[in-house]
């Protein structure tokens, strides 16, 4: 599977990049902000992307309605430490996976494989209320 | 008794200098004057008042008290009193004029009383509730209608009691009849400053506030001593207990700062988090290289230890194949950085903890000797969340000496300024298409700690900027402010640290605020003698 991680904490990218090398599953990409994100996504292939909320520039949710528009087969999966935040209810409609920070490796696996698997059974659908 | 020189017989000293014009001169001065013998008959009526209340001058004189009554319902009962040897004053209103009269009585030279001589005046309208009679009983009433203790401070450092306090359970200075050294009623230092705000009293005749706490074993209980102007030398004190109105302020102040970390508390959550799961990621990549690491340290072992006998060349070659596909080189150069990021990753959470830690323990009412810098960049820390996204913060930050301060309460302040500075150049980002700018500066000038928190937002118009520091006065919208922040602000500076804050802002310029702080405090035993406005001062 191929992931595109979106944070604009340096370290919390470069931490994703050292534990998820080894991953035979895995093949990952990283981006800085949305309007990278985007700029990967433009020329790399990507089925799910993990993104946090809170971001200069474009936000976590203009990245997520960005990629309804123009790549609805993505999973998406959102990343956050805010526990709260005006925006968050309409992220959370956004996305398929909605995880806090912190979260072990393990669980943030089984969001990204679940994030997929919703976006390949409704590619362009929202998630639905549960 | 009276200095009217006496009249024995009044009518006949009229008499004799009537035809000297003292009848035509009593009768063009504003007056009534009315003379009584011993036995209460009239036997002078004269003056030009007299006409006013419809009497003739003269009329009157033979008639008996009882005759008079009618046009004078006061005049029997203070002639009569009169002719016991007391002064009396009397008042009637009867016709639309009011009518002041004084009766002194006369004496013969023996000091036997033998006639009453009254002199009446109009009342002026300004003296209308204020005659003699009244005085007294008008000041009775009033000073038993304040509640405070009341007493006299004068120059020489004396106090004496006007009134004690009227509920007698509160804390007031020991009730002195006699003018008493202040030093006899209280501790040295509450009486020298008791003594000093006195004299400054005196000095400019402008009104004064000196708080002191007053400490015995087992509690602080505060007074509070209004000192107002006299006139000359002396100084009246309105001393109440305020230890209640200190009490509600202190938690006013805890409980506003509790509000403040609630509000803080989501952005401070995210600034915990992220670094934990960075923290997180990079203990388990250790994890997963240590094993790895583990597993080609046996095959190294394997090769040293092995019993078969092969060629050197070939052992290398196994254990550069096992390198390979262990991932040495990548493992070599990432786990140092991954130990790196973790220690990153735990100071950063462990700054934001301390932060927390040091802004949110309890107040204490002693000043301590604190860095001022220190609780000013806890301040930048724990409200990293609000400016981050919105604005570059520069710190120029000189060395200071230790400042007598309560630092949780400072670094409320300065969090108030920043978060305030934050949502000002937040209110351009859009227009501007980019990032504000926030600076931190402090200086040490003279005995005095500057602190200025300068943004580059839209500033303040000058209108607002009068209003800024009242409570309940906000721009912001339903939700993002109260009004109180810069009331309360203002009043940590100047009541509990004896220092000022002031706000600088061309409107479209930004704007600065200034907090100055005096390195030695504000005196415990004087939090605040500021002058007050006195009413009508501009």
């Amino acid at each position: 599977m191929r992931i595109l991680f979106v944070d604009d904490e340096p370290h919390l990218l470069a931490g994703l990049r050292r534990l998820t090398r080894a991953s035979r599953s895995w093949t990952t990409s990283f981006a800085a902000g949305a309007a990278e994100a985007l700029e990967i996504l433009q020329d790399t292939p990507v089925d799910v992307v993990v993104t946090d909320m809170r971001m200069p520039g474009m936000d976590g949710l203009d990245l997520m309605e960005s990629l309804i528009e123009h790549h609805p087969a993505l999973g998406r999966v959102v990343l956050t430490g805010h526990v709260e935040d005006s925006r968050i209810e309409q992220a959370m409609s956004l996305a398929h996976v909605w995880l806090n920070k912190p979260c072990t490796l393990d669980a943030l696996s089984t969001g990204i494989t679940e994030a997929h698997q919703a976006a390949s059974l409704r590619p362009t659908g929202r998630r639905s209320p549960n | 008794m009276s200095g009217v020189p006496p009249l024995a017989d009044p009518a006949r000293y009229v008499g004799d200098v009537d035809t000297g014009g003292l009848r035509p001169l009593l009768a063009a001065l504003p007056v009534i004057v009315l003379a009584f013998d011993a036995e209460g008959t009239c036997v002078l009526s004269e003056g030009g008042l007299l006409e006013s209340f419809g009497i003739r001058p003269g009329e009157d004189v033979g008639r008996s008290l009882g005759m008079f009554f009618p046009r004078f319902p006061a005049a029997v009962h203070a002639v009569q009193r009169a002719l016991t040897g007391e002064t009396v004053y009397s008042r009637s209103a009867s016709t639309g004029a009011t009518l002041d009269v004084q009766w002194h009585p006369q004496c013969d030279v023996d000091g036997a009383v033998v006639g009453v001589l009254a002199l009446g005046t109009k009342t002026a309208e300004a003296d209308r509730y204020d005659s003699a009679a009244r005085t007294e009983q008008t000041y009775r009433a009033l000073l038993s209608a304040i509640p405070d203790q009341l007493v006299r401070l004068d120059a020489d450092g004396t106090a004496v009691a006007i009134k004690p306090a009227n509920d007698g359970t509160s804390l007031q200075l020991p009730v002195r009849w006699s003018p008493t050294p202040l030093v006899d009623l209280v501790t040295d230092d509450v009486a020298e400053r008791l003594s000093t705000a006195a004299a400054a009293v005196i000095a400019d005749q402008s009104e004064r506030v000196v708080e002191a706490v007053i400490t015995d074993a087992t509690s602080h209980r505060y007074l509070e001593a209004r000192l107002i102007p006299e006139g000359g030398e002396r100084v009246l004190g309105f001393v109440r207990e305020i230890t209640g109105r200190r009490r509600a302020e202190d938690e006013l102040r805890e409980a506003s700062k509790l509000e403040a970390l609630g509000r803080l508390s989501a952005g401070v959550a995210h600034e915990i988090n992220t670094p934990i799961q960075f923290v997180a990621h990079n203990v388990e990549f250790m994890r997963n290289s240590f094993a790895t690491m583990h597993e080609l340290l046996l095959a190294y072992r394997q090769a040293l230890h092995s019993t078969q006998s092969l060629p050197w060349a070939e052992r290398s070659a196994r254990l550069q194949q096992a390198e390979a596909e262990h991932d040495v080189e990548f493992l070599l150069g990432e786990v140092p950085e991954a130990v790196n990021d973790t220690l990153v990753g735990i100071q950063r959470v462990s700054t934001i903890v301390t932060a927390l830690k040091q802004f949110s323990h309890p107040s204490s009412d002693e000043l301590q000797p604190n860095d001022v810098n220190v609780a000013l960049r806890n301040a930048v820390i724990v409200s990293v969340n609000e400016h981050k996204l919105v604005a570059d913060v520069a710190e120029d930050l000189a060395p200071l000496p230790p400042v007598l301060c309560n630092p949780g309460e400072l670094t409320q302040v300065f969090l108030n300024l920043i978060v305030n500075a934050a949502q000002a150049v937040e209110s351009m980002i859009v227009e501007r298409g980019e990032r504000g700018r926030i600076e931190l500066s402090t200086r040490l000038d003279g005995d005095h700690v500057v602190v200025r928190i300068r943004d580059d937002g839209p500033g303040i118009s000058y209108a607002d900027q009068s209003r800024l520091f009242d409570a309940f006065f906000t721009t912001k919208v339903v939700g993002k402010g109260t009004g109180q922040g810069l009331t309360l602000a203002r009043s940590i500076i100047v009541d509990r640290h004896g220092g000022t804050m002031e706000v600088h802002s061309v409107p479209g310029h930004g704007a600065t605020f200034e907090v100055r702080l005096p390195v030695a405090g504000a005196s415990p035993a004087l939090v605040d003698a500021a002058a007050v406005d006195t009413p009508g001062a501009p």
